[in-house]
């Protein structure tokens, strides 16, 4: 959400569009390191409510924060992929949703590949399931949580950037945006790639089909309330399968 | 007791300040209207104590449970013209129902889906709910309908004097209620769960039961807020129920001190008078939010406590500043009023039942009757003076065990007290211990396999645990002690096999259940709350022995503080015996490794089981402390208490285990006395991981290569 706002601003004052995302995701990566220095790190050790309600705390603050700067009114992002779109059939796809599309892939490929056979891969993994281990092996716990945080902030800064182009700029909204793709991952189940993609299509198909069943379904919001129902109830469905296997393993 | 007499008079002079309130000439009307918003918001807060500040779970939707209540009592007043305190329970209820579907979705998992949850239903509310017709059609009520279905206002709402009695009244019957509900077994119960779940249910506390309960009735108080905001404002605005109110009612109460009462409702007094000021000041802006986030931040950072622990700082500022200040302590001025005036209540009657002090003995379900048979027995050989320092371990030599009392004391029988002096000393009165087999097994594990994908970690294990006994197993590491204890103890399902208690087969049951029979357990990594001080902590093991329910600790009434004192009567007893006074209000977290260790021990006595389950009690602990640990063990054994323990501390073991089963790569190797299995060569060979009968050659071939090099 603020790289969002970032890439605005500096757009606003003239600064051209290829740089102004860098420091859009620089932001974001300067954001992330921020939290995790200021949030969670004093509450390392805490219980786990203290650390719950700090990452709360900060996102609290921060949406105020850009509420105070920004304001609350909708605006209009910058366009980062050319306007216009492919014609498929009778509708069309627009260059930035396949811009954002492509470029989602090639992260979580590449973050699937550094995770799974580089060494900081290993290093990471390894770190968050023991962190004295993984300092007793030479590595500094607090290098990698920090790169983690950084890396973890600027990614969501470029997608929060793009998913901005192609809707709008909204403090309450965007910050909400990844609440379809959780409804997603709980659908789907977390760690699935088929999964993934079967609740990324139902998410789809909500905000598709329900407005047009008539009744409330034409109401703004009714997709939001299909799905809310749909993921409480695969919560329900699911119960323990849904994160059981990480429990029992961390057991 | 001058303390708590002091509290009550600061509590008569709040309470009379209250009553005149509004009628004060020097207070202008806006500020009643901010101190009934700041009644609404100390019921939000209450119920956010007791659900994140002593359960420990996150509601991030609380401001659309509130929204639940306050659009179903404009339900029920436009659509069924609902009377005043009927449209209160029913909002409160329409509230909990919800908070109950959403609670059962998410609590049964342990970790943060009560927040996922939440934050989904609270979308849910915001993106739709509130927008559909038929919510908007009732977010407008008539003050007149309110009062009384006939027309003629009981109470008149647009009245602000009016509104402030009955909202503090309620206010205040929330927070006596959910103070009684901490002092309570219920509040324990909350508390312990929040330290440690595993702990909790080990003694007996239906995790889920108790989280989904929680939850619930802070669902029922969220719908009692909405309800009273409802009846106050009379119109609601769809935008008065978003996630971001939600993260505003968190910071309240982080910044009151998340588990302090008291703080809470001074932090709600103050966020309203803030929320005043902002509305009053344009030139401030709208800037509310920031600044309550902000608050949260520096709280949770720099001053963890919050508001509950300015009285304290302001104490021992004092102090600093000169001694004689410190006179004036602001003791019970927080709101904890309420409380110390409960406690001097309740402490006096604590007085009273001391005179009637019960004598510590394992409650109900503890055993039948002991299993020693005296008799006398002559020993052969040379006579054998039951006075002597060694007659106990020449006796344990041959398996009889000495009884204390009669050490030195020949049996008294008739008959024998007319042999003659010489012979006498021949016959001690020792306790003989029947055969194992025709002692009663109180745990019985048979034929146990635990199958972790291909490995094989326990392997067709049975074992079996009877009355009045230490019975030991031991094993290497990575025998599969643990997992063999934990598929008894409940954590994990055996992948075939069957586990018995008490007769009963358990192997099917969850952990508290299995509790519920009478089995207590301890940790190898201890499990003690550690928020609570070693009382409250001994205090939680009386849980299965609280035969009070959920309503009656609501209202604290006489049965229920009858039960209360009458647990911590035998909690203080124990205390006293096993001479842990000194530590009993430290809290838990402060203590050393060694001394919890014994406090665990401790609340598994609590208990009063007759079989506790121990799990490595001695790792962790120097030498020293393991002969403190099995002293102790011994003493509880002398109770009539039966003692299963997993262990590889093999002195430890041997030295007070009246059988021991012994595992190794997951099968049993061999069981016995500790005297058979010292001399066991399976058991020999796999501590020191050399087979016997392949000893000599091995040695042979080992001689010649060191003779090579």
């Amino acid at each position: 959400m603020v790289p969002a706002y970032v890439v605005y601003s500096l757009s606003k004052v003239g600064v051209p569009l290829v740089p102004a995302v860098l420091l859009g995701v620089v932001s974001g990566g300067a954001l992330g390191w921020a939290v995790e220095r200021v949030f969670v790190r004093p509450l390392r050790g805490e219980s786990e409510t203290a650390q719950t309600v700090g990452t709360v705390a900060a996102l609290g603050l921060i949406l105020s924060v850009t509420v105070r700067i920004w304001g609350t009114t909708p605006q209009r992002a910058v366009a980062v992929f050319p306007t216009g779109g492919i014609d498929v059939g009778r509708s069309s796809i627009r260059y930035g949703e396949l811009g954002l599309f492509v470029t989602m892939i090639v992260i979580a490929a590449a973050l699937y590949t550094v995770f799974r056979y580089s060494d900081f891969g290993i290093i990471i993994r390894g770190t968050a399931e023991n962190r004295r281990a993984a300092s007793l092996m030479g590595v500094n716990p607090q290098r990698v949580t920090n790169a983690v945080w950084m890396i973890g902030g600027a990614l969501a800064g470029l997608a929060g950037i793009l998913l901005a182009a192609i809707t709008n700029l909204s403090p309450y909204t965007l910050s909400l945006q990844a609440l379809p793709a959780f409804v997603a991952a709980l659908i789907g189940g977390l760690g699935s790639f088929p999964g993934a993609v079967a609740g990324g299509a139902t998410v789809g198909l909500a905000f598709g089909f329900v407005p047009r069943m008539g009744g409330l379904g034409h109401m703004q919001g009714a997709p939001q309330f299909v799905l809310a129902c749909l993921a409480i109830a695969a919560m329900a469905v699911r119960g323990s399968g849904l994160s059981g296997s990480d429990i029992r393993a961390s057991r | 007791m001058r303390e708590p007499r002091r509290a009550q008079v600061v509590v008569l002079v709040l309470f009379g300040l209250l009553l005149i309130f509004p009628h004060l000439p020097f207070v202008p009307f806006s500020l009643v209207g901010v101190t009934i918003q700041a009644a609404q918001m100390s019921i939000v807060t209450a119920s956010l104590v007791m659900l994140t500040g002593w359960v420990g779970q996150i509601s991030v939707g609380h401001a659309a449970l509130v929204g639940v209540g306050a659009y179903s009592t404009g339900w029920a007043v436009s659509a069924w013209h609902m009377p005043f305190p009927v449209n209160l329970f029913v909002a409160g209820s329409l509230a909990a129902a919800v908070a109950a579907v959403l609670g059962g979705v998410a609590l049964r998992v342990r970790g943060l889906y009560l927040a996922v949850a939440t934050l989904i239903f609270s979308w849910m509310v915001d993106a739709f709910l509130v927008r559909i017709e038929w919510f908007v059609r009732h977010s407008q009520i008539d003050p007149i309908v309110v009062g009384d279905p006939d027309g003629v206002p009981r109470f008149d709402f647009s009245s602000r004097p009016t509104m402030f009695y009955i909202s503090w009244g309620i206010a205040i019957l929330v927070l006596f209620i959910v103070s009684n509900l901490r002092d309570s077994g219920t509040g324990r119960a909350f508390f312990a769960i929040r330290g440690s779940e595993i702990g909790a249910a080990s003694l007996g506390v239906d995790v889920t039961r108790y989280k989904l309960l929680a939850f619930t009735f802070s669902g029922f108080l969220a719908g009692v807020a909405g309800s009273m905001i409802m009846l106050d404002s009379r119109s609601l605005s769809p935008d008065q129920f978003q996630f971001t109110t939600s993260l505003f009612y968190l910071s309240v109460v982080v910044v009151g001190g998340l588990t302090s009462l008291g703080g809470g409702v001074v932090s709600a007094i103050l966020f309203a008078g803030l929320n005043e000021v902002f509305f009053r000041v344009r030139a401030l802006g709208d800037a509310l939010d920031l600044v309550s986030a902000l608050m949260l931040a520096v709280v949770l950072l720099a001053y963890r406590s919050g508001l509950a622990a300015v009285p304290d700082s302001l104490r021992r500022l004092a102090d600093w500043v000169g001694g004689p200040l410190s006179g004036s302590r602001a003791h019970g001025a927080f709101g904890s009023g309420i409380h110390a005036v409960r406690a001097a209540v309740r402490s006096g009657r604590r007085d009273a039942s001391r005179l009637m002090r019960l004598v510590l003995q394992p409650f109900q379900r503890t055993t039948t009757a002991a299993y020693e048979v005296r008799q006398p027995v002559l020993l052969d050989g040379p006579a054998l003076d039951a006075t002597r320092p060694d007659a106990t371990d020449r006796l344990d030599q041959v398996g009889i065990r000495l009884d204390v009392a009669a050490q030195g004391d020949p049996v008294g029988d008739s008959q024998e007290a007319a042999l003659p002096a010489s012979e006498r000393t021949n016959y001690v009165s020792v306790v003989l211990p029947p055969e194992r087999d025709v002692r009663t097994p109180l745990l019985e594990a048979a034929e146990i396999t635990v199958r972790f994908g291909g490995l094989v970690a326990v392997d067709n294990v049975s074992l079996s645990v009877r009355e009045h006994e230490i019975v030991g197993l031991i094993g290497p590491n990575g025998a599969g002690k643990t997992t063999l204890f934990n598929a008894i103890a409940g954590l994990n399902r055996p992948t075939t096999g069957t586990v018995a208690l008490f007769g009963q087969d358990v192997t099917a049951l969850p952990v508290h259940k299995r509790a519920e029979l009478g089995v207590a357990r301890t940790f190898q990594a201890i499990q003690l709350f550690p928020e609570l001080d070693v009382f409250d902590n001994l205090l939680v093991a009386t849980h299965v022995h609280n035969d009070t329910g959920f309503l009656r600790h609501l209202a604290a009434g006489a049965k229920s503080l009858r039960t209360e004192t009458g647990l911590r009567e035998r909690v203080a007893s124990l205390i006293d015996e096993l001479d842990m006074g000194e530590i009993a209000h430290r809290r838990t977290r402060d203590l050393p490794f060694g001394v919890l260790r014994q406090v665990e021990v401790a609340r598994a006595l609590v208990t009063g089981f007759p079989l506790i389950m121990l799990d490595e009690p001695a790792s962790g602990l120097d030498n020293s402390e393991t002969d403190r640990l099995a002293e102790m063990l011994l003493t509880i054994r002398a109770r009539g208490i039966t003692l299963w323990l997993i262990e590889h501390d093999v002195r430890m073991v041997t030295s007070i285990c009246d059988y021991v089963y012994v595992i190794n790569r997951g099968m049993l190797i061999a069981e016995g006395s500790p005297n058979d299995i010292k001399r066991n060569s399976q058991v020999i060979a796999a501590y020191l991981g050399k087979p016997q009968v392949q000893g000599k050659k091995r040695d042979r071939t080992s001689r010649r290569r060191r003779a090579r090099v």
